[in-house]
């Protein structure tokens, strides 16, 4: 890739509009000039402060939409005149001027009405509005857990520390991970220059150590850890699982000339634990 | 079709179904509203026109039709009803300085938002100096959802007339953001 076209593709970047194989070929003109990543930075910087102006709607803004969706629906409800007539038709009635016949037929209308509307309420309309309860239901909880994902890998991607925890903590609050809230996690967890947010993601990961994939992409972070709190934090949750695989990652770490003195104890007494 | 696509709660709404109006409503309320925000400056103008567009959408929902994509049906009318308010507020399109000063002192973590307060109030004052037809393309192309395609159709204009008027808007705000730093 060329500076211009590099330069062509800046504003997609900042605005996560990148195809998969422009998003490769962008990353890759970046490790081949690290001097652009300032540049980088500040499309992205601008583009992260316009979002963080905007305010949370109210609850306000809820009760509005439903109290006129409702009245809505309650006003679409109530029978017509025109039905009224058109039953009066049918009945062969729509003559009749006579006060007493007219609200004989009120309330024989009424009465008709009383029946269907309790017959309905208790049938159908029980079973519609289960339904779409359930349906409401399902849909906001994955909608939650969709929002709560991005709102963890657009935090993961934040310069400050404190966010980037935040993230870690959203994903606490989470009943499932998403992949993307994984590789968020392991981005972390790898390359974060903060030893508290690697810590933090060790253990949002050791909640997911049910999938193949996130215990051998621990065992694999491992020998890419340099903080001997990290070390000693993965250690203990190779112990844990007695994860056998976890062993040679281990051992390749105590060939390390600088390794630290407690952190080659512990790996040591692990690996002995986990045998 | 998945029975809880856009399309097809739409579509439902459109036979008579109006409480799937509630689902689409939950599904793009913050969307809409940033949008409204980003314009405008004011939370409370936002949040009636949020509630407009999906009053409006039940209106018109006979108009709908599942050839075109919900979202882009949508924001075509979330337009409109900003192009509308607009004309009737352009004195009120943006939200004073000092009003965004105190919204942030009232959150939390004052000590990072204190960090950030220039930063944000010189952008907002740089989007605000922005022609309204350039703010709009900015806003619109910072949702992912729709497609330089659908920008384009709504705006009358090509897929790539539409990528080309949001990478320039998008220059003219870092440009003018800048500059504002300097001084």
């Amino acid at each position: 890739m060329k500076e211009q076209e590099f330069k062509d593709l800046l504003p997609d970047y900042a605005l996560h509009r990148l195809s998969a194989t422009e998003k490769v070929a962008f990353e890759e003109y970046l490790i081949n000039h690290p001097e652009a990543i300032t540049l980088v930075d500040q499309w992205r910087d601008m583009h992260a402060l316009l979002d963080t102006t905007i305010p949370e709607p109210s609850e306000a803004m809820d009760t509005g939409f439903y109290e006129a969706l409702h009245a809505t629906i309650e006003h679409k409800g109530q029978p017509s005149i025109s039905i009224i007539d058109h039953i009066k038709s049918i009945l062969g009635i729509g003559n009749w001027q006579h006060t007493t016949m007219r609200l004989a037929l009120g309330i024989c209308v009424l009465l008709i009405g009383l029946f269907l509307g309790n017959k309905l309420a208790t049938n159908t309309s029980g079973a519609i509005e289960n339904d779409t309860t359930l349906d409401k239901t399902v849909s906001l909880e994955d909608e939650t857990n969709d929002l709560r994902s991005q709102l963890v890998v657009a935090l993961a991607d934040q310069p400050s520390a404190t966010k980037r925890l935040k993230a870690v903590s959203e994903v606490n609050k989470m009943d499932t991970a998403t992949d993307q809230v994984i590789i968020a996690l392991f981005k972390m967890l790898n390359s974060d220059p903060n030893v508290n947010v690697r810590l933090a993601a060790v253990a949002s990961l050791s909640k997911y150590v049910d999938n193949p994939k996130v215990r051998e992409g621990l065992v694999m972070s491992i020998t890419k850890q340099e903080s001997p709190l990290v070390q000693i934090a993965l250690a203990d949750l190779m112990v844990t699982l007695k994860e056998q695989k976890s062993i040679d990652s281990m051992e390749t770490l105590l060939q390390q000339p600088d390794i630290n003195d407690a952190v080659k104890a512990k790996l040591e007494e692990s690996i002995k634990r986990i045998i | 079709m998945d029975s809880l696509s856009d399309n097809a709660l739409m579509l439902k709404v459109k036979a008579g179904d109006s409480q799937k109006l509630g689902l689409l409503y939950e599904r793009y309320k913050k969307w809409i509203f940033n949008f409204f925000y980003q314009m405008n400056g004011d939370q409370a103008m936002s949040e009636d026109l949020v509630q407009n567009v999906f009053i409006r959408i039940l209106k018109y929902k006979h108009t709908y039709t599942p050839e075109s994509k919900f979202v882009t049906w949508m924001f075509q009318i979330a337009r409109n009803i900003h192009n509308d308010a607009y004309k009737k507020n352009a004195k009120k399109e943006i939200l004073p300085l000092d009003e965004i000063s105190y919204k942030m002192h009232t959150k939390d973590d004052i000590e990072e938002h204190i960090e950030h307060t220039e930063s944000q109030l010189l952008l907002h004052k740089a989007l605000a100096r922005l022609p309204y037809e350039k703010r709009e393309i900015l806003m619109l192309s910072k949702l992912k959802e729709l497609k330089y395609k659908e920008i384009g159709e709504l705006l009358g204009c090509t897929e790539v007339a539409a990528r080309t008027k949001a990478h320039r808007a998008l220059q003219d705000l870092r440009i003018t953001f800048l500059a504002m730093e300097k001084h």
